[in-house]
């Protein structure tokens, strides 16, 4: 049964890989429609969507995760987290380069500094996250990494490529594969990102699964449930002749030989690769609930405990800390970033966004841009709406249905269409119009809502606000041809909620039809 | 070989295609603009190409059409934001009956959003269920900077490759207030062949340019859907009662002609839309109705 289970699990990390990096790295219509099957199975963004929304959704895919690992141990990290299945590839292309060096290995030689730095940072990100700065944890979650470099590393590729196909394509009249694209990468967001992406890969090119096992914080959390777990790999010591072949093999270096020469498997660091149920000569290792001679486990539950003990203590002792640091961190006027709509607030979106750029890949009117540090201490890699390259769609809510974290929450349209993220500021002292009397009319032409209309002044029109129909989608700044724009959207730290723009009108009365009356033609 | 090339080398295979065909115009009673009413566009389109002396005086047989309709926007036919997708479907059939070896259709989309707009105007399937080939013109790479000989303020712009390339422009626009240019019609329509719309705004120079551009390609024909039009709050998302049922069509081969009919057909703010009348005085065409043959037809 465990060859199997080993082949099911090894189905499933590719689907996952695939699946994944498609979604980030094409977007579109196909990203649109793998990306619930995505999210719903990541434990961070679950997690936090759970905590701020108290989505049913989030609360049973967490039950369900937390629970798989409490009964048969850590297949969320052998299966269903992308960034694990990747340190896998890369840890295969390592052990072809330098074949069994890991021979060599004294066993278990850094278990302590392990378990010490992962629960650590599983602390520091909790307490962190408690109070309030989403920093340290998006620098960590395995998801988000996976989002962020698929999307600033691969989606570039990738569209690249489809331009190459698409104009081949083209020459033959086949215009099915055009499109604008216009990915504009961001040099500092794409080396950081590489980075922060090299840090698992390294680790896994010389000690595979290394990363999940001493810094990711959903690893460290699993490590000390699956310490619990019914089913997990057992060692049947009759046949075990303490050969040390899983040792070597073991990706996660959970496995040593006790002092009678026998394998032991660390349950807690085990992210069931199933390779040495395979790989073991006898056959004495195997995954299941029970086997009748079973070696025991020398280190005790009680550190586990402890550790989760810590964790809850810490995060409660951090909740004061909240309030203190949303008081605290009010962005300047003017820099404050603009946040999508749905995300109901700087605070708010800041508190629950983990960076994966899932909004950025499929945002359609390409507005919604990475940024590393745009919002400060609250969170790293958060996403902005960037007005120079594109104004948020009046007839889109596609961010708000997809964000997996609940940092921007799901609105229908007709309630998306009444939220303001921003304020439109008209700049006459820059405005070709109000400055040389000369016909523009770029930004009135692109207003969803009227909210910038026209006024007749000596025959010229000039383009006037009203800030209670602005939605601050940003099309009018977008449009300007003034440098710098003579019209601005300013960011709204809390979101307000706009009239309703046809109620509202100020254009002229309703249209009354000089032709239709006359029965004939006007001329 | 670019395509650009391919298509040259197969026009100078060709050549007569090119020429003008003023003759049949000259000769017998083919007004110069044609209105009609009170039919489906469809319909009225039938009428007003017969006479204006047949589809065939237009496109001759083998030659690539570009058939530009207005598709700016992602809004559906009952906004009127768009040109209406049966006509577009009934020009694209009427090229391709007169033998036409390729007809286009494209817009240069306002914010890029090229596959929503064709999708929702209902333009996208109804020109590929005519057997047009849908074109994009989302990236900068379809176009080619073309000097403007004798404009006022658009010395250069960067134009659609199928405009210079295909032998024929029909210019198939819809009737619009518009809050930038007071109207939309025929010439204001032809920014949807060139990439860089906001040179177009940009230092007072809307109206020259929209008149400027026609002095570098006039489309052979236009005809200008005014089905449903509208009448206040335009381009786009113009409220319902802005958007009157007109039941008309105009069609003639003088762009300033059909613009100058058709802007009587909205509301008088609309009348004094500029680039009218800069390209009056550019000699693009005659604004001056009284001076033209019209032919009127109620369906």
């Amino acid at each position: 049964m465990s060859r199997w289970l080993r082949r099911l699990r090894i189905l499933i990390a590719c689907l996952v890989l695939v699946g994944a990096t498609a979604v980030f790295a094409l977007g579109g219509d196909l990203g649109r429609q793998l990306a619930p099957f995505l999210a719903h199975t990541q434990l961070l963004p679950s997690f936090i969507r759970l905590l701020t929304t108290g989505s049913a959704i989030a609360g049973l895919s967490v039950l369900a995760i937390l629970l798989l690992t409490l009964l048969a141990g850590r297949w969320y990290c052998a299966c269903l987290c992308p960034l694990g299945v990747l340190q896998d590839v890369a840890g295969a292309f390592g052990q072809t380069f330098r074949r069994l060096k890991r021979s060599q290995r004294r066993k278990d030689r850094d278990g302590y500094l392990r378990r010490a730095a992962r629960t650590c940072l599983l602390v520091a990100a909790i307490v962190s996250g408690t109070a309030g700065s989403l920093f340290l944890v998006n620098l960590v979650d395995p998801y988000s990494i996976f989002g962020r470099s698929a999307t600033a590393l691969v989606r570039p590729i990738a569209s690249l490529g489809r331009r190459g196909l698409s104009t081949v394509l083209e020459k033959a009249d086949i215009f099915a594969l055009a499109g604008g694209d216009p990915i504009q990468l961001a040099w500092g967001t794409v080396a950081l990102t590489a980075l922060l992406l090299l840090v698992p890969v390294v680790m896994a090119l010389f000690r595979g699964r290394l990363y999940c096992n001493s810094i990711c914080p959903v690893g460290a959390l699993l490590a000390t449930l699956s310490r619990f777990s019914k089913a997990r790999i057992r060692t049947q010591n009759e046949a075990c002749t303490g050969c040390g072949m899983c040792v070597r093999r073991c990706r996660a270096d959970c496995i040593v030989l006790t002092e009678d020469k026998k394998a032991q498997v660390n349950a807690a660091e085990c992210v069931l690769c199933l390779d040495c149920v395979g790989l073991c000569p006898t056959q004495a290792l195997l995954y299941g609930t029970e086997s009748p001679s079973c070696s025991a486990q020398t280190d005790g539950g009680r550190r586990e405990l402890l550790a989760l003990g810590t964790t809850a203590a810490a995060a409660i002792v951090a909740l004061p800390l909240r309030s203190l640091a949303a008081a605290g961190f009010v962005p300047e006027e003017g820099v404050m970033p603009i946040v999508p709509p749905g995300g109901v607030s700087f605070d708010h979106f800041t508190s629950a966004c983990t960076g994966c750029h899932l909004c950025v890949v499929l945002c359609p009117g390409h507005v919604l841009q990475p940024r590393i540090s745009a919002h400060g201490g609250k969170g790293a890699f958060q996403p902005a709406l960037d007005y120079l390259t594109g104004a948020c769609d009046y007839d889109c809510n596609l961010c708000s249905q997809v964000c997996p974290s609940g940092a921007i929450l799901p609105l229908t349209l007709p309630d998306k269409k009444r939220v303001q993220i921003g304020m439109v500021y008209l700049h006459e002292d820059r405005c070709a119009v109000y400055q040389r009397g000369e016909e523009c009319g770029a930004c009135i032409e692109v207003c969803p809502t009227h909210a910038v209309y026209p006024e007749d002044r000596d025959g010229i029109l000039h383009p006037v606000t009203d800030g209670t129909i602005c939605v601050g989608c940003g099309a009018c700044e977008n449009v300007c041809p003034q440098s710098p724009r003579a019209i601005t959207i300013e960011a709204l730290a809390l979101h307000g909620t706009a009239l309703d723009p046809l109620a509202n009108d100020h254009s002229a009365p309703p249209a009354t039809d000089p032709g239709l009356a006359e029965e004939d033609f006007p001329f | 070989m670019r395509r650009r090339t391919f298509l040259h080398s197969t026009a100078a295979a060709a050549p007569f295609l090119l020429l003008p065909r003023k003759s049949a115009a000259a000769q017998g009673d083919i007004p110069d603009l044609v209105a009609v009413r009170d039919g489906e566009p469809d319909a009225m389109f039938d009428r007003a190409i017969e006479a204006l002396g047949g589809i065939s005086r237009f496109v001759p047989k083998g030659a690539t059409v570009v058939v530009k309709p207005n598709i700016g926007w992602v809004r559906p036919v009952e906004s009127g934001a768009n040109t209406n997708p049966i006509l577009v479907k009934r020009v694209v059939e009427a090229c391709l009956q007169a033998g036409a070896k390729k007809v286009y259709v494209f817009d240069h989309t306002v914010g890029e959003k090229m596959k929503e707009c064709y999708e929702k105007s209902g333009i996208g399937p109804a020109a590929k269920a005519a057997g047009a080939i849908l074109a994009a013109a989302s990236n900068e790479k379809y176009y080619e900077k073309k000097q403007i000989a004798g404009a006022a303020r658009l010395k250069e712009v960067a134009v659609h490759e199928l405009i210079l390339e295909s032998d024929v422009l029909i210019n198939i626009p819809v009737l619009k207030h518009h809050g930038g240019a007071k109207a939309s019609i025929a010439m204001k329509n032809l920014m949807g062949c060139i990439w860089d719309r906001q040179a177009y705004h940009k230092d007072g120079a809307l109206h020259d340019s929209i008149s400027d551009f026609c002095l570098l390609r006039k489309p052979q024909l236009n005809i200008v859907d005014a089905y449903r039009v509208t009448m206040a709050n335009g381009p786009q998302r113009a409220r319902p009662e802005d958007v009157v049922l007109k039941k008309m069509l105009l069609a003639s081969t003088d762009i300033v002609a059909v613009d100058a009919a058709a802007v009587r057909l909205l509301r008088p703010e609309s009348h004094g839309a500029k680039h009218i009348a800069l390209a009056a005085e550019k000699k693009i065409g005659t604004m001056d109705l009284t001076a033209l043959d019209i032919r009127k037809i109620r369906v």
